[in-house]
């Protein structure tokens, strides 16, 4: 079981690693290309395009990784004045929702990947990039926040957390 | 079933949502899930709403948002921000109120700097409290100033809740950048007047102290190399979206990159000052952009229902001025935020809100500017406004919850004058936009 956590935590921290360095990526990308045009007059048409994605791909493969950090940003301050019963019960209603949230974004997502996939469906915008690309990390971030969520419901069941233990914001 | 109904209910399983812990990115996707699968044909509708997700974060404006934050980090974490707040001592003089004064002085520039209210708050507390608890400054001349000043972060450009709200409501992000300028300075400029005056007649509140005289070109010298150079990075931000040289992204990209460069020249510039503000960045931004994705799909659900053009319709066929009802629009969002977080509220609003503008014939930019202020003053709105507790955190001990509710009411007040003026005189958001070169 402990091993088992380890990888999860493995893979939220390989998901934050990969979304910082395609920001860092973008980041540079986005200022090479605004000097490109006004420089030497030369636009690199991909950036902005390239760029819109990415930001899907940061949300999804960070999501867990910030889900584990308590940074998803929630209301606390009420539940301060409830009763530990009270508050295991708020804890599994809530990871619960997760689980449940997150089994939607794996089914569906997996599913628009595939359907985009067989078609070969793409972005007629120049850059022509595979859609399934794009939608894949919605199964993907989905799966490791189910597991994260799974997990928060278990600590609530077995009493090995409290509520709002983790920091938020 | 009537949209009223079909409105609370999604409003009130949100509450409840929320109430019970669940993060507000989940809550939305919870609500979305449920009611795509009712209004959109079960299977069909969730499909559908994996494809929303998809379109509400990938828009190229939306890239600004983590770049604007990542300045932020690095400005902060460099040490430019203490450097700055140093040779801007040098220049006060013996004010009234000065150490208040200078919270709002640095809380402008930071503003210029950063896109994140909490940051600039806290870093002002952290720097200017320990100082003005010697100095022997009343509770109201320390938390409130500095939780006024922090919230013009929110106001000044950058801003990434500004780029979001513009995202949201479909508006042009470069005319809103630059609108909210004006805006932003009036609001510095309110709490300067209001803390002269009250501390020229209640005197010890802040009591003066004598004041170490700098030589003039020392003075000088600092300045030329501590705060020009903050001006490059402003003209980064600002200037290259006026000149219309650059997309609001492409300045953002290049802001950060010069925030990097100056950080660099300060030496402030080490491997893990770099990866921890990357992964603090990292952190807010997903925060951020996971709450975004069920924005298409919520406002759909909310226009699919009915209740936005009902809403718009009550709103429009109610016999009183158009004037009246966006009063009572900022109302509703002034005790929303008392409760709730920025940007949640503006999930919620700006699908129903911006349709009714629409139909006034308002300008969008405008409303956008006026909506944005009030955000603001939701991060200090007793009892749960986010900064309240940043600043209660930053605090010396012994500062109770209802010191720092006291301090922020003037403040408040002070926010509720400039959206009167705002309201009253639309040039004041619409006039500096109208410059940008097209």
């Amino acid at each position: 079981m402990n091993r088992l956590l380890r990888i999860l935590a493995a893979c939220e921290s390989a998901g934050a690693a990969g979304a910082t360095l395609l920001f860092v990526g973008i980041t540079l990308a986005i200022c090479a290309e605004v000097l490109l045009r006004y420089g030497f007059n030369r636009p690199i048409s991909w950036v902005v395009e390239i760029s819109e994605y990415s930001l899907l791909w940061i949300t999804f493969l960070g999501a867990a990784w910030v889900l584990r950090h308590g940074g998803h940003v929630r209301v606390d301050i009420l539940l301060q004045y409830l009763s530990p019963a009270a508050l295991r019960i708020c804890g599994l209603f809530s990871s619960a929702a997760g689980i449940v949230t997150t089994l939607v974004l794996i089914a569906f997502g997996a599913d628009a990947t595939w359907t985009a996939y067989m078609r070969g469906a793409f972005k007629p915008t120049g850059t022509d990039v595979p859609t399934w690309m794009i939608l894949i990390v919605i199964p993907l971030g989905g799966l490791l926040l189910f597991f994260r969520f799974a997990r928060m419901f278990v600590e609530y069941w077995t009493r090995q957390r409290d509520f709002g233990a983790e920091p938020s914001h | 079933m009537e949209w009223y109904w079909t409105l609370t209910i999604i409003f009130g399983a949100f509450v409840v949502l929320m109430g019970i812990g669940v993060p507000i990115a989940f809550a939305f996707l919870a609500i979305n899930v449920v009611c795509c699968f009712i209004f959109w044909n079960g299977a069909a509708g969730l499909t559908q709403l994996v494809l929303s997700i998809s379109s509400s974060v990938t828009h190229y404006t939306i890239v600004s948002v983590p770049l604007f934050v990542l300045m932020g980090e690095v400005m902060f974490r460099s040490g430019i921000a203490s450097k700055m707040m140093d040779v801007l001592d040098s220049w006060f003089g013996r004010l009234p109120g000065r150490l208040a004064l200078m919270s709002v002085a640095g809380g402008t520039v930071f503003a210029a700097l950063t896109g994140s209210g909490s940051a600039a708050t806290a870093m002002l507390g952290k720097l200017l409290v320990p100082d003005m608890e010697k100095r022997g400054y009343h509770k109201a001349m320390s938390l409130g100033p500095i939780m006024g000043s922090g919230g013009l972060a929110i106001m000044i450009p950058p801003s990434a809740l500004g780029v979001l709200l513009a995202a949201l409501g479909q508006f042009s992000v470069g005319d809103f950048l630059v609108a909210i300028i004006v805006p932003g300075l009036l609001m510095s400029l309110a709490y300067a007047i209001y803390i002269v005056a009250r501390c020229s007649i209640q005197k010890h509140l802040a009591p003066a102290y004598a004041v170490e005289p700098v030589p003039l070109a020392r003075k000088l010298i600092n300045t030329a190399l501590y705060i020009f150079p903050l001006f490059f990075v402003m003209f980064l931000v600002v200037g290259l979206i006026f000149l219309g040289v650059a997309t609001p992204t492409e300045s953002a990209a290049l802001g950060a990159l010069g925030t990097f460069l100056l950080a660099a020249l300060y030496g402030g510039l080490s491997l893990r000052m770099v990866k921890e503000a990357l992964l603090s960045s990292m952190r807010i931004t997903v925060m951020l952009l996971m709450i975004i994705t069920g924005s298409t799909a919520f406002s759909q659900i909310l226009a699919f229902t009915g209740a936005t053009s009902g809403l718009a319709e009550v709103a429009t066929s109610a016999n009183v001025a158009p004037m009246v009802v966006i009063i009572i629009m900022q109302a509703i969002l002034i005790v929303m935020g008392m409760f709730m977080e920025p940007l949640s509220i503006m999930m919620l609003t700006v699908p129903i809100y911006y349709p009714v503008i629409q139909a006034f014939g308002y300008d969008p930019v405008w409303f956008g500017a006026i909506m944005l202020l009030n955000m603001e003053m939701a991060t200090i709105s007793p009892p749960f406004g986010l900064n309240l507790f940043v600043m209660r955190g930053v605090a010396p001990r012994g500062v109770t919850m209802g010191d720092v509710y006291a301090a922020s009411v003037p403040f408040l007040l002070l926010d509720l004058v400039v959206m009167g003026f705002l309201l009253a005189y639309p040039p004041l958001v619409l006039w500096l936009p109208g410059f940008i070169s097209k």
